[in-house]
């Protein structure tokens, strides 16, 4: 695989090792970027799922098997929060992805990291470090 | 100025029926009579007169029209043109246009004034026919100044309108009253005399002059014996400049022959003294007076009173008002002194209605304002034209009424009178009468006010001097009560005929003593009465009938008579009177102060010789027999009569005391009623004053009237525009959906919207309620503030309010009500329902955060598409025209803007793209089928990886390929179906080896179909071409979506 552009030229080291990252995105082309993205990085990608009801039983299903989360907010016109609730209930870490702006979000996810689109490779490691220290510190609570 | 001329300018004043006169007039003068004529007229200010062309037919002498600065020339006429003011300045005429402010003018007196104090005695004055009293104050002035006056009276040439000239003529200025064309030989007189004079050596300091004053003391001699006035204290030029009138008119050759003419002819003494009392009709005439008039009795006269009370001054015999506005501006002055004004009246009395006119106007010509000093000038009078009109202020106070001082009843309760200049005009009874008047009207501590060759003479136990010398008094209230005399002499003040001379002693007063001698000694005694029975004249030795009753003094003979007389003399008297004949009555017993008894004869009979005099009677007490003691005379009663005679006479005797004693009640009841009587006399008298006045009031007040039915109207007009304002206001408020609320500065609601009741529970009757009071239908938090706020801040605010109940918002608008003068009064409260607003802001809201976000996933796309094309060994060329699908793909959805697309559309929009045209080669075949949005660009993306894989491998490259597209659908919308589209290439000629491009097209079109739509692909690559068959479901319409 080839680095296409000027940040990609500099050899880098893998970001994600042995990460496990469900990403939940309704558009095929995106999610594709992302999931390349992810797997340069030398994580291992679960997904991607386009559908709300088909993501949150997957998610039901396979609890464990990743520890992080991309989360697309509108899938096929439906807004995905209802995961993002199942997710913090579980103490697992995500990543909102969404064109909109972040004053567009409902109130209580707008504390919650987030990428807006188009993902830069930069913004979307960083976004998922801090799910995971975010997710780590609401364990350490509970 | 330039010096007057040397000839006399003769002043002609006409008005209505004046051309009739001035014909007549003109007939009367000869060619060149030595003298000019000015002659001044009422005209018409709009009509341009003819009368100079007019006169000329009269005359031979040049008629000119005046002009300003035209030179006076003799044996010329001059004639006022229209619409000027005509004066006089040395030889020069002057015209002024006249104020345009009222018609009201007076053009004859301007003129004739001003042509007395330029030329003096060299001036004459004629009034012809005219309806009107102007000229009489011009005829005054030139008298004043030794000119000559003559005023038309009845002949051929009328005067139609007698009412000018007689008012000259009621003035007694003028010289002569004579028919118009008899006044030519007058002046011709006149300028002859004043030749004479001249040519004697100059007016005034000459020859005639001199021995005028050396006959001074002769003169003064005559007049004082014949009229009793002493004029030694005159000043000597003006004595002699008078005398020198006299002389011209009376065409005197010498100064000798004139007073031989005055010994001779008591009628020019009288002539003479009217002449020299002229001067009448100056302001403050006689300064030093009215300045200690003004120090030493103004300030009593309102001295202790306050504005409850009034201060009434009478001013008989006011004649043209001078006096009267005189002590009108004194009183002003000492009125602007005082902190609280008392009511002053001022009544002004005289018996000429003529001159009451000229004073009730109050107009008065410049040369008459000579000795007003320039302070009063300007407050007390306005300058109007020509003449100065008194100020309202000094006018107002002032009550013109016709009275006769000798004939009317006085006023009473008067604080000032003020008689300057009317009793020298009265012979010494008439003085004698009015004087007490005076004492009876005014009240106690009045003033009278005196001319200064007036006096009190012998009633100074009536009136004490305050100043002697300006003739100030002060009424005596411990002098005798004077009863008002009722009957006076019906005698008119300047009227020379009355002025009796005195006859001196001579042979007839021989026998007149010897008679009187004689009756005193043998005439029994007598008295005569008039037909009240008040005694004018006692003979002596009445005493033994007579004596004077108790109480106040009284010439009532019925109280002096003594007991036992009474009745009788009562009743002679009473039938004297009644039949006009002699009465006697024998054997009247009358009863001494010794006891004595005298019988006597009562004898009562008219007096005779006394033609149109007030009827008198003679009464006669005639002595029968001696005086006897009682005794005597009841036995010489007892021998006439029996004794029943006697008893009859005893009762008798009863009887007459009680009735004595009733005739005295009687008497004493009417003498109440006679003083009541007064009283009701005088009052009625001030009643018909104010009458008068009243009635010049009324006039004004409807000149007032019309003016306000103007104003009147035009507020009509106004209030009518208002309604229509107003009505407009109220629609405004009735249609509009704006709530407002107009608050005073308490916050009490004055008006409002009907919109209003969308906010407060309010009622048509909160009107003029606080705003406070009422509740609001949905919370307002910080409303009252928000009010208190504007107030203080005095700006508008605005604010947005919410009724959570009813999903409504507001704009809420206080702002300051400002009056005209820019001063907060209140504050204007508005609603605004912004509803509608409100909500289309937050659609506009989610629309912008939509469109970021399809904005930021086509970015997402096109990174991904890059990332793909331009990534993995795919040329420019192919992300280039992938970005141009999506691009393609963009503008369809921008213009589809909530609509959906036809797939067919798709299809061929696609195949358009890469220059394929649907014919023989191309085939696209379905039913119409709306796409959603969700579906358009995956949907687009993948036929167009179909379509440029057909054109660069499959069948649109070469010739003899086809391509059919075409779908079909399952089920029916609204509810959900299912899509098949089928894309077949035949007639190409497929290379040994499958393709190798299991690239990103490829993925496209396996995978994204599948991942977006769950459609389900199948892509085989056949010997005769590719083949692609697609289906994927739509859900149905029922499923709840969002907007995009």
């Amino acid at each position: 695989m080839r680095p296409y552009f000027s940040e990609m030229t500099r050899p880098h080291q893998a970001a994600l090792p042995g990460r496990h990252i469900l990403v939940i995105e309704d558009d095929f082309l995106v999610g594709q970027v992302i999931c390349e993205m992810l797997e340069e990085e030398g994580a291992t990608v679960l997904g991607p799922i386009g559908w709300l009801e088909e993501a949150r039983a997957f998610i039901e299903d396979h609890v464990g098997d990743f520890d992080s989360v991309l989360l697309d907010i509108n899938l096929h016109g439906q807004k995905s929060y209802a995961l993002a609730e199942v997710l913090t209930e579980r103490g697992v870490g995500f990543v909102f992805m969404t064109g909109y702006s972040g004053h567009t979000l409902e109130g209580p996810y707008r504390s919650f990291p987030r990428c807006e689109k188009p993902v830069r490779r930069s913004t979307l490691l960083a976004a998922i470090t801090a799910a995971s220290a975010g997710a780590a510190s609401e364990k350490v609570k509970t | 100025m330039s010096s007057p001329v040397s000839f006399p300018i003769v002043g002609i004043g006409a008005s209505a029926g004046g051309v009739e006169a001035l014909e007549g007039f003109f007939r009367g003068l000869p060619d060149e009579p030595g003298l000019a004529v000015v002659i001044v007229t009422h005209l018409s200010p709009q009509r341009e007169s003819i009368l100079h062309e007019i006169i000329a037919r009269y005359t031979s002498m040049t008629v000119q029209v005046a002009a300003d600065g035209m030179r006076v020339d003799s044996n010329k006429v001059y004639v006022l043109p229209a619409d000027a003011v005509l004066s006089i300045e040395g030889d020069r005429l002057r015209i002024r246009k006249p104020p345009k402010s009222r018609s009201e003018r007076k053009p004859i007196d301007i003129f004739l004034s001003a042509l007395a104090a330029n030329q003096g005695e060299m001036a004459a004055g004629i009034i012809l026919s005219g309806s009107d009293s102007d000229g009489t104050l011009g005829i005054k002035a030139i008298k004043e100044r030794g000119g000559l006056t003559l005023a038309q009276i009845e002949d051929g040439y009328g005067p139609h309108h007698t009412e000018m000239p007689d008012n000259a003529i009621a003035t007694g200025f003028v010289d002569f009253a004579v028919p118009a064309d008899e006044m030519g030989s007058k002046l011709v007189e006149f300028v002859r005399g004043l030749k004479a004079l001249n040519e004697a050596g100059g007016l005034m300091d000459g020859g005639e002059g001199q021995s005028i004053d050396n006959v001074r003391p002769e003169i003064y001699n005559i007049l004082r014996t014949q009229i009793g006035h002493d004029f030694s204290g005159y000043k000597s030029r003006t004595f002699v400049r008078r005398v020198q009138r006299r002389m011209q008119v009376t065409q005197a050759r010498s100064v000798d022959g004139y007073v031989e003419q005055l010994r001779q002819e008591p009628r020019e003494v009288g002539a003479l003294f009217r002449d020299l009392l002229i001067n009448v009709t100056n302001f403050f005439r006689d300064g030093d007076a009215f300045e200690s008039l003004a120090r030493d009795v103004m300030p009593k006269l309102f001295e202790g009173r306050g504005a409850d009370d009034t201060v009434r001054i009478w001013v008989p015999g006011c004649s043209t008002g001078e006096e009267v506005f005189s002590i009108g501006m004194l009183l002003r002055e000492e009125m602007d002194k005082l902190p609280a004004l008392p009511r002053v009246q001022v009544f002004a009395t005289d018996i000429d209605e003529r001159a009451l006119m000229v004073a009730r106007a109050a107009r008065y010509p410049a040369a008459l304002l000579d000795s007003v000093s320039p302070e009063r000038r300007s407050r007390f009078f306005v300058p109007d034209g020509g003449s100065f009109v008194v100020a309202k202020e000094v006018r107002d106070l002032c009550i013109f009424s016709p009275h006769s001082v000798i004939r009317d009843p006085p006023f009473s309760r008067i604080n000032l009178v003020s008689c300057r200049n009317l009793l020298i005009y009265f012979g010494t009874d008439v003085q004698n009468q009015v004087i007490p008047t005076f004492h009876y009207a005014l009240h106690p501590d009045g003033y009278l006010f005196l001319g200064t060759a007036e006096n009190i003479s012998q009633f100074d136990d009536l009136f004490a001097p305050v100043d002697k010398r300006s003739r100030i008094f002060r009424r005596r209230s411990d002098g005798p009560t004077m009863r008002l005399p009722l009957t006076l002499h019906n005698l008119r003040p300047g009227h020379i005929a009355e002025l009796m001379p005195r006859q001196p002693l001579g042979g007839a007063a021989l026998r007149q003593a010897v008679d009187s001698q004689v009756l005193e000694r043998f005439a029994p005694p007598h008295v005569v009465v008039n037909r009240e029975a008040n005694v004018v004249y006692f003979s002596p030795k009445t005493g033994k009938y007579l004596e004077p009753p108790a109480g106040q003094p009284s010439r009532q003979l019925m109280a002096m008579a003594r007991k036992g007389l009474r009745l009788d003399l009562r009743t002679i008297f009473r039938e004297t009177i009644e039949t006009g004949r002699t009465t006697t009555r024998d054997g009247i017993a009358v009863e001494g102060d010794d006891g004595r008894i005298q019988v006597i004869r009562l004898i009562a009979e008219p007096l005779a010789d006394r033609a149109g005099g007030e009827p008198l009677y003679l009464v006669l007490f005639e002595d029968d027999g001696p005086v006897l003691s009682r005794e005597e005379a009841e036995n010489r009663f007892n021998t006439l009569q029996d004794s029943s005679a006697a008893q009859l006479e005893r009762e008798l005797r009863e009887a007459r005391d009680r009735l004595q004693s009733i005739v005295e009640e009687y008497e004493t009841a009417l003498e109440e009623l006679k003083s009541s009587n007064e009283e009701l006399v005088s009052v009625n008298e001030e009643l018909q004053s104010t009458n008068e006045e009243l009635e010049a009031s009324k006039e004004e007040l409807q000149s007032l009237n019309e003016e306000l039915h103007t104003v009147n109207a035009e507020l009509n007009a106004k209030v009518e525009a208002l309604d229509r304002a107003n009505s407009d206001l109220q629609n405004l408020f009735d249609s509009t959906d704006i709530a407002t609320v107009f608050l005073d500065q308490d916050l009490v609601i004055r008006s409002y919207t009907p919109m209003v009741s969308e906010m407060f529970n309010i009622l048509p009757s909160d009107r003029g309620r606080p705003i406070t009071d009422l509740s609001s239908k949905f919370p307002l938090p910080g409303f009252a503030d928000d009010l208190a706020r504007a107030f203080r801040e005095n700006q508008r605010l605005e604010r947005r309010i919410e009724d959570s109940a009813r999903l409504s918002h507001y704009l809420l608008r206080v702002a300051p009500y400002r009056d005209t003068e820019e001063k907060t009064r209140g504050v204007v409260v508005t609603f605004v329902n912004v509803t509608g607003m409100v909500e289309a802001e937050e659609r506009q809201r989610v629309l912008i955060g939509e469109l970021q976000h399809r904005t930021r996933n086509l970015l997402a796309v096109v990174q991904s598409i890059a990332q793909q094309t331009v990534g993995k060994s795919g040329s420019l060329v192919d992300f280039e025209d992938r970005l141009a699908a999506l691009s393609r793909v963009q503008s369809l959805v921008n213009r589809l803007d909530g609509e959906s697309l036809d797939l067919g559309d798709l299809v061929r929009q696609e195949l358009e793209a890469i220059g394929g045209h649907t014919g023989d080669r191309i085939l696209v075949s379905g039913p119409p089928l709306p796409l959603r949005l969700e579906h358009i660009q995956t949907l687009a993306l993948v036929l167009h990886e179909l379509a440029t894989n057909a054109l660069k491998h499959g069948a649109l490259r070469g010739e003899e390929g086809r391509l059919h597209v075409a779908w079909s659908v399952e089920g029916s919308l609204p509810g959900d179906i299912l899509v098949t589209l089928d894309w077949q290439e035949t007639g190409v000629t497929m290379p040994a080896t499958p393709p190798t491009r299991h690239g990103y097209g490829r993925l496209l079109i396996e995978k994204s179909l599948a991942f977006s739509l769950r459609a389900k692909t199948k892509l085989a690559f056949e010997p005769s071409g590719v083949r692609c068959r697609i289906q994927f479901p739509i859900p149905g319409t029922s499923r709840d979506e969002t907007v995009f």
